[in-house]
């Protein structure tokens, strides 16, 4: 925590800019009717009026933030290690979502010959493959990352976790596919 | 037939059903039976973060009209199953709230601003404890409320509140959001901001849905429960995870939090705790009787309203709220639980929702058949007999076995003594 980071300043200028954006780009482009409509000489509410008013409340927000919080005690300041953080743990996202996407595939092309995965994605074992393997390396890789060390009590939590997590949302119900096989 | 006999017959449907099973030969009705496993069931969901009791509610429905069919008979025990899932994930709620800074509802979001701060200074078990007797007060209160007032209430919510009304209602718990959340009132208002241009995504009264870029997924709007849960919880997730690895790169090691000093609840805590229960189990009744707003809300306006008292209180070396007061966390659950049985009268009388819970108790009971809320259900017929209302009471009365019903709520084994006594009648 800094007394001098400009975190607030930055914040409502980025606030106030996507508001701007919001309400004179955004609404107008995007939605069909005006702010109020004229129907057979009755006034009606239009369907931009509404999120206009949102863009009034976060530009007013960032504006309140410039003007009277810009100075305000413990704005937290971005570190490098911070950065640091959040780019391990994108990077253990990515790749747990790459392996949860790519496992199942593989699998079927190295051990069941000329099927395509696709076909197989409602047939167990093919279709835990990736949620398992990918499942595992998320939530063991952010308590590593946590830790500071890989330890195989992490690992034997992680199975537990996304074995867990199986059997609530798998085998109970036939028609819900496991993550990531409603894409393939 | 009077008001009376409606009531009775209500209780000797929930008591007369068929029987689950029996102990010592004492018949279970059914219907009993499946409130306690719902109510077991919600306070497991509710002390998981990311589960909260809608998605077990969702979960569940499909599942219980498998199993018990489409007829009248099923509506009592699917109903008495869902309201079961709806108080306890609100008990549970508290727990993950207070033990790792992680709302397991969102209407537990404002226990972790006293709760956490009472574990990191070793009081967690105590903090449970003043959280359960709250919630369990609150939530008796409210449903001796739901109980004697239901028909009267619906008929003045409905005189009474009409649009105007209700949209200076919306206008009100909006400013509470920017007022309350977080120390800067901007950054409320942003947030305010942002979270009514997601609501506005994809719907509108036009042919085009609004904002929505041409694209399918956007048209479909962000389903609400998902996208709530998600800020809070992979927030909360995401900042606890930040301050553990920050801790040990500058200690070089994480320091497991101690329980220290005197855990139990005493008379004296309790009746400190009292007047903010009270003042909040009646603040979240009231909202809990009002259509369309929940239980977050209520949580809201009982801290705050908790606060301002608490601050002109006259004990000068009390802790301040937000740093870990037990009367934070009482204002807080009292006010959530109370919501949960007046949310019943809008349900019931008008078939509008207070939360996302309700939605589903209405649609059980538009797929089960039998019963369809309304104004109708609350019509004293004495002529004949209306089974609707008879059914109104009944499941007014079903929802009732709490662990309220246990003395032994501030014991030290009181969690333990609740769960058992959950499935007892009154």
């Amino acid at each position: 925590m800094s007394s001098h980071s400009r975190s607030n300043l930055i914040t409502g200028l980025v606030f106030l800019a996507f508001a701007a954006l919001v309400a004179f780009i955004w609404v107008p482009l995007d939605v069909e009717t005006g702010l109020v409509e004229k129907v057979r000489r009755r006034i009606m509410i239009g369907d931009a009026l509404a999120p206009t008013v949102a863009a009034f409340f976060i530009g007013l927000g960032g504006l309140v933030l410039v003007l009277f919080e810009r100075k305000a005690p413990d704005q937290p300041s971005v570190k490098l290690t911070n950065v640091a953080f959040v780019g391990i743990q994108i990077a253990i996202l990515v790749i747990g979502f790459l392996i949860m996407l790519y496992a199942g595939p593989l699998a079927v092309s190295l051990f069941s010959g000329d099927t395509e995965y696709r076909l197989l994605r409602d047939t167990a074992p093919w279709k835990y493959v990736g949620y398992f393997l990918g499942g595992i390396f998320i939530v063991a890789g952010l308590i590593s990352q946590s830790e500071g060390r890989l330890t195989l009590r992490s690992v034997v939590i992680a199975i537990g976790v996304v074995v867990a997590l199986i059997i609530i949302y798998d085998v109970p119900f036939e028609d819900l596919l496991l993550p990531p096989n409603g894409d393939v | 037939m009077g008001v009376f006999d409606y009531i009775w017959m209500g209780v000797l449907a929930v008591f007369q059903g068929p029987e689950l099973f029996s102990i010592l030969g004492i018949p279970i009705p059914i219907t009993v039976g499946m409130i306690f496993f719902g109510f077991l069931l919600g306070i497991m969901v509710g002390a998981t973060p990311g589960m909260a009791g809608p998605v077990a509610m969702a979960i569940s429905l499909p599942i219980l009209i498998s199993v018990f069919g489409y007829h009248p008979d099923a509506l009592l025990p699917v109903m008495g199953f869902l309201i079961g899932i709806m108080k306890g994930a609100t008990v549970g709620g508290a727990v993950p709230a207070i033990l790792f800074n992680t709302p397991g509802t969102p209407d537990a979001y404002m226990t972790t601003l006293d709760g956490y701060p009472m574990t990191q200074r070793g009081k967690a078990k105590k903090a449970l404890r003043v959280a359960h007797l709250s919630s369990v007060t609150g939530d008796t209160f409210s449903d001796l409320v739901l109980f004697i007032c239901a028909p009267f209430l619906a008929i003045l919510v409905e005189a009474y509140l009409d649009l105007p009304e209700k949209t200076a209602l919306l206008i009100l718990s909006l400013s509470f959001i920017a007022a309350v959340i977080g120390g800067s009132p901007a950054k409320g208002l942003i947030s305010t901001g942002l979270g009514l241009l997601a609501v506005y995504v994809g719907t509108g009264e036009d042919f085009y849905p609004r904002l929505s870029m041409g694209s399918q997924e956007l048209a479909r709007r962000f389903p609400i429960a998902t996208s709530v849960l998600g800020v809070l919880i992979i927030g909360a997730v995401f900042k606890g995870m930040d301050d553990i690895w920050r801790e040990r790169r500058s200690k070089g090691t994480v320091e497991p939090l101690e329980q220290v000093g005197d855990q139990r609840l005493h008379w004296a805590d309790v009746r400190r705790l009292s007047p903010y229960i009270a003042r909040s189990a009646v603040i979240g009744t009231m909202i809990g009787a009002l259509p369309g707003v929940g239980s977050t809300l209520a949580a809201t306006i009982g801290y705050t309203l908790g606060k301002a008292r608490h601050e002109k209180g006259p004990d000068k070396d009390k802790t301040p709220f937000g740093k870990g007061a037990m009367e934070g966390i009482a204002s807080t659950e009292a006010a959530n639980s109370s919501v949960s049985g007046a949310n019943l009268i809008p349900v019931l009388s008008l078939g509008i929702p207070g939360n996302a819970a309700a939605v589903f108790l209405i649609l059980a009971a538009e797929s089960i058949g039998g019963f369809n809320p309304g104004p109708s259900v609350f019509k004293f017929s004495t002529d004949s007999v209306n089974t609707e209302l008879v059914a109104a009471h009944a499941l007014d009365g079903g929802h009732g076995p709490h662990p309220q019903t246990c003395p032994a709520a501030v014991g030290p084994v009181a969690d333990a003594d609740r769960n058992l006594c959950a499935g007892d009648p009154h």
